[in-house]
């Protein structure tokens, strides 16, 4: 289903538009560009858009303003650009609600991940039910910030995972008490679309182990299933 | 200062001296007065009487101060050349008592030999010998001591004179004080401007001079941190742009057959993109807006350790150290990450431990590599300061992973130390207190 999505491309630098385009088309979908806000609301107004691609840095409306100012109307997916990188950027971007947020310059093989990620996510759900916005989620006295990407302990203390780990635990934490080959969790942190697959299942999860288990007084979280894989022990709550 | 405190003192003395003479002068000349009253009224008694009574009568005359006695002949021996000081003695009589005519006086001290005995004593210095002859051809003989009067000091006057010097001098420090402390505390602010472009302005009191001084001063670092910050924007400005040319490029790279060209352009993409990344880092220094968070440490050095595993080099973490420390994760991770990579770029593998003291955190990163020549260590914390070795092509970077690594974690009150160690290998230990106080900036969302 993904050869036919329809991409709309925002973006004021010509020429990125056009290479994002060009590139976009190749791997199959269809591409309109738009330079800003403007263009942007009357492609929308138009046609059917499956995708945004929003330029955070735009003339006239900024892409912060343009995607809240969809986000009223439209749960269309989002991701979002930036030359800005920083972390603050990031989170403020998907706090106004982009599914996902991608720094400039970026590598084209993350960006066609990523836009597979998000496409993926936004099909599985039903049309018209909106994105899940329960942010925070809780287990074994860990809470989780979908936003910020990030895990706390009951006292407050972040724990730094990396991209990978942070796809695979929130794999576990979205199907927990359930047993997980190794193939479905790599098929679901895919989904997350984050730049580390490369290093096994198995040593992510000894990696959120060691940052997670080891605190001394928390209980085990990760079990492993000898011959099937691995299952969440802790029970989840979303609020 | 000193200077003035030694002309002070100086003046003082010499006032002092000054005065000294003065009350000598007046007390001299009361003497010489009095003496030669008594001289001639003794004469005229003395004369007046037989010579039986004479002696008897002279030495009832005597006073405090004035010995006298009478002889048949003088008690001194005429003398062809007189002493200077009798001169002036002499000279002074004949001011005041002209019928005692020179003749008729001889005069004397008592140390010019005049007396067959010791004469060098202090006492026979300061002993006036006077012969007065009486119309009958015999003597009076008087013994003066002169300067007892005039040995007693008044040492009130000293005192007060002292007291009243002692004051000036108090009052003075405090005038010179607060002269200088204002141009004390701007040559203070011109000393921080090379340390910290930030300093606070200098506060324009004191007098006029000091005030303009200040102002002028203060107009200056303001056109200097203006010039600062122009240049650190425009760099910042142009760094930041050149991400939109990189994204170009990048995508245009996708675009080449030749996979084996495509690979070098993106690595060499790879290469500019980490150079931008640390000027930005540099640039942005302390004044990041990052929020301040608590922290399990250990886990970002191990995500830190992991990483440089996954790309393929040779990582040892001691781990399993978890320690909360508030901070600013993303610039201590990226402080952390530059540290390691430096590592494994040039000592090839790195050994990284953590250790939990009561107050601080100890991060050791040991590698293998050559170390650094002794008088080099602390230079490669200079921006773009890189070790000969380093500049080949193949390890690159731009000379600022340390610089912002170092000003990252001595903005969090710790510190970063290299040594060499004695197997070879350099070993560098970070110091992070737990209870640094942080000063808070930016949002707190």
């Amino acid at each position: 289903m993904d050869a036919e999505a329809h991409i709309l491309v925002v973006d004021d630098d010509s020429q990125v538009r056009q290479l994002i385009g060009r590139f976009l088309r190749e791997s199959g979908y269809r591409i309109t560009g738009a330079r800003d806000g403007r263009e942007m609301r009357e492609t929308i107004a138009s046609a059917d858009i499956d995708l945004i691609i929003l330029d955070l840095m735009l003339p006239g409306t900024s892409g912060l303003d343009l995607c809240r100012e969809l986000r009223i109307t439209s749960s269309v997916p989002i991701i979002m650009l930036t030359a800005k990188g920083e972390d603050t950027d990031r989170i403020v971007g998907l706090e106004v609600g982009a599914d996902d947020y991608l720094p400039k310059p970026f590598n084209p093989r993350e960006l066609l991940a990523r836009i597979r990620a998000v496409l993926r996510r936004a099909s599985a759900r039903h049309p018209g039910e909106p994105a899940p916005r329960g942010r925070l989620i809780t287990f074994g006295g860990w809470t989780l910030d979908t936003l910020r990407r990030e895990v706390t302990s009951e006292d407050g203390v972040v724990v730094d995972l990396s991209g990978g780990e942070y796809d695979v635990l929130i794999a576990f934490v979205e199907h927990p008490n359930r047993i997980l080959s190794r193939d479905q969790l790599l098929e679901l942190a895919r989904n997350r679309a984050s730049n580390a697959f490369d290093r096994s299942i198995d040593v992510q999860i000894s990696r959120i182990r060691r940052k997670l288990e080891s605190g001394g007084t928390s209980s085990p979280l990760i079990k492993t299933v000898r011959g099937a894989g691995y299952i969440f022990l802790p029970t989840v709550k979303r609020c | 200062m000193v200077i003035l405190l030694f002309g002070l003192g100086l003046f003082h003395l010499w006032s002092l001296w000054i005065y000294q003479l003065g009350i000598e002068d007046l007390l001299g000349t009361t003497r010489e007065e009095q003496l030669a009253e008594h001289l001639v009224a003794v004469k005229r008694v003395v004369a007046a009487l037989p010579d039986t009574e004479r002696e008897q009568t002279a030495h009832a005359l005597s006073t405090a101060t004035m010995e006298i006695h009478w002889s048949p002949r003088s008690l001194i021996n005429p003398t062809e050349a007189e002493s200077r000081r009798i001169t002036l003695v002499r000279r002074r009589l004949r001011e005041l008592v002209p019928e005692l005519a020179d003749k008729q006086v001889r005069l004397a001290f008592a140390d010019e030999g005049v007396l067959r005995e010791r004469s060098d004593d202090d006492a026979f210095h300061h002993l006036l010998l006077v012969s007065v002859q009486l119309p009958d051809g015999s003597w009076l003989n008087f013994s003066v001591s002169t300067l007892r009067l005039a040995s007693a000091p008044d040492h009130s006057v000293l005192g007060s004179l002292t007291a009243m010097a002692l004051g000036i001098l108090l009052v003075s420090v405090f005038l010179v004080r607060s002269v200088t402390a204002p141009l004390r505390s701007l040559a203070t602010a011109a000393d921080r401007i090379g340390i910290d472009a930030a300093s606070p302005d200098v506060p324009q009191a004191g007098p006029r001079e000091v005030r303009l001084a200040a102002t002028a001063f203060n107009r200056m670092q303001a056109r200097i941190k203006r010039l600062i910050d122009d240049r650190t924007q425009t760099l910042a400005a142009v760094s930041h742009d050149l991400k939109t040319p990189i994204t170009r490029l990048r995508l245009r790279a996708h675009f080449v057959q030749d996979e084996e060209l495509r690979q070098t352009i993106e690595s060499d993409l790879d290469e500019m993109e980490a150079m931008i990344q640390s000027t930005l880092d540099f640039l942005r220094g302390d004044s990041t807006g990052e929020e301040i968070r608590t922290v399990d440490i250990g886990t970002i050095i191990e995500t830190v350790c992991d990483h440089l595993v996954d790309s393929g080099h040779d990582v040892v973490l001691h781990a399993g150290t978890h320690a909360p420390l508030s901070c600013r994760p993303l610039a201590i991770k990226r402080a952390f990450s530059n540290l390691v990579e430096n590592a494994v770029k040039y000592g090839t593998r790195a050994r990284v431990s953590l250790a939990k003291k009561a107050d601080a955190l100890i991060v050791s990163i040991d590698d293998d590599g050559p170390g650094i020549p002794p008088a080099e260590l602390d230079r490669v914390f200079d921006p773009f300061y890189r070790l000969e070795a380093s500049r080949s092509r193949e390890t690159g970077g731009t000379g600022l992973g340390l610089t912002v690594a170092r000003s990252t974690i001595r903005a969090h009150g710790g510190d970063v130390a290299l040594a060499n160690r004695d197997g070879g290998g350099l070993s560098v230990t970070v110091t992070l207190p737990v209870f640094a106080h942080l000063p808070r900036g930016g949002n707190t969302s």
